[in-house]
């Protein structure tokens, strides 16, 4: 056999190899895994009203919840979602940056302000989408002003806003600098009671 | 009390925040240098502890709920979100100011302003000296309002107000 011959069966077993053991990893990181990072009383979805399923996707497949912990993680999962999910198994992956490159080429890039170009996988999501998109049919009903004493935004000023549409509410939260540029901004559900 | 937990309290103090604009916003502050795993068991100390509440809001009753932890799955939910954004938390999750918040110097607000958009009222809480001040930046923030003022009070200002254009912007 040519030396070139054993060149390519060399290289065909240490890509072998390397794929046996990158998968072994991974169902032993998942595996051995503790069940949460985060220590919870009980499954938090179905006892503490936290339920992602409930905010139906909309516009995408629905993948369900992903569980690194049953999926072993090998086979044909070459797209970007795979490589993410196989990182989070591991010790050295940030979820932050694969969230905010998520985030940048997502429903818009946080330092330019450019405006949605993708469609938010909630219903949830995709009413705010549509608020800052139009705003048609949106009215304000409620509006609370105040002076910004913390030490971030000293000086500031910081607006909580009710916007209705139908029987849809949200609230948009801004804080202004003291020049009047919004230098804060974030929108949550209208909620009805509780402190 | 540690930087992370005042610059969150800061944050708390001026409004409830959704949870994921809360992680986005502490990373910005820390440079990039927070990882969402970290925020979450954070937040989860600080939840366990009453130094912050966490809420899930359903968007469509308004109906609270109080989470007494941070749900374990949270992150990969996170993930397999799309089209996040760090204006909104895609679960409709956020997080309050809790009763056993550690002490943190917070002054109070020299004016604060509330507006009924059915009734078409306001209400200035302010000193006198600040009056001014705090109605012109009112205007100039929310410029389709115009106040009139109806009832001067000793630490108060009411009034009705007016549209200039649609309150939307």
């Amino acid at each position: 056999m040519s030396r070139s011959h054993w060149r390519l069966i060399c290289a065909i077993v240490t890509t072998v190899v390397a794929s046996l053991t990158l998968t072994t990893h991974c169902t032993v990181v998942a595996a051995a895994a503790p069940r949460s990072e985060v220590t919870t009383t009980g499954d938090s979805r179905t006892s503490s009203g936290y339920d992602p399923s409930s905010f139906a996707r909309v516009g995408v497949r629905d993948r369900g919840v992903p569980d690194l912990r049953s999926k072993k993680l090998a086979g044909p999962q070459t797209d970007s979602a795979a490589r993410r999910k196989h990182d989070l198994a591991t010790s050295t992956f940030s979820p932050g940056a694969a969230i905010a490159t998520e985030a940048a080429g997502g429903a818009r890039l946080a330092d330019d302000g450019v405006a949605a170009t993708r469609s938010a996988s909630t219903q949830w999501g995709q009413t705010v989408q549509d608020f800052q998109a139009s705003g048609d049919g949106w009215s304000r009903v409620s509006a609370h002003a105040e002076q910004a004493t913390g030490r971030i935004y000293r000086g500031g000023t910081s607006i909580e806003e009710v916007f209705s549409r139908g029987g849809q509410r949200l609230v948009r939260h801004r804080i202004y600098d003291t020049g009047g540029k919004v230098v804060h901004e974030t929108f949550r559900p209208y909620a009805k009671f509780g402190s | 009390m540690n930087s992370i937990e005042r610059d969150l309290l800061d944050l708390l103090d001026l409004a409830e925040s959704p949870c994921y604009s809360t992680f986005c916003w502490l990373r910005s502050r820390l440079g990039g240098h927070l990882s969402l795993r970290a925020f979450l068991t954070l937040s989860n100390e600080l939840v366990q502890r009453d130094a912050i509440r966490m809420w899930s809001i359903d968007p469509g009753s308004g109906d609270r709920t109080k989470l007494f932890a941070v749900p374990d799955s949270l992150a990969h939910d996170y993930l397999a979100a799309q089209a996040l954004d760090d204006r909104f938390d895609p679960f409709g999750l956020s997080f309050t100011v809790g009763p056993a918040a550690p002490a943190h110097a917070r002054d109070e607000p020299e004016w604060t302003f509330e507006l009924n958009a059915a009734d078409e009222t306001f209400i200035l809480r302010a000193r006198p000296e600040m009056r001014g001040e705090a109605c012109a930046t009112v205007a100039r923030l929310l410029p389709d309002l115009v106040l009139d003022p109806t009832d001067e009070m000793e630490d108060a200002v009411a009034g009705i107000v007016r549209y200039r254009r649609s309150p939307r912007s």
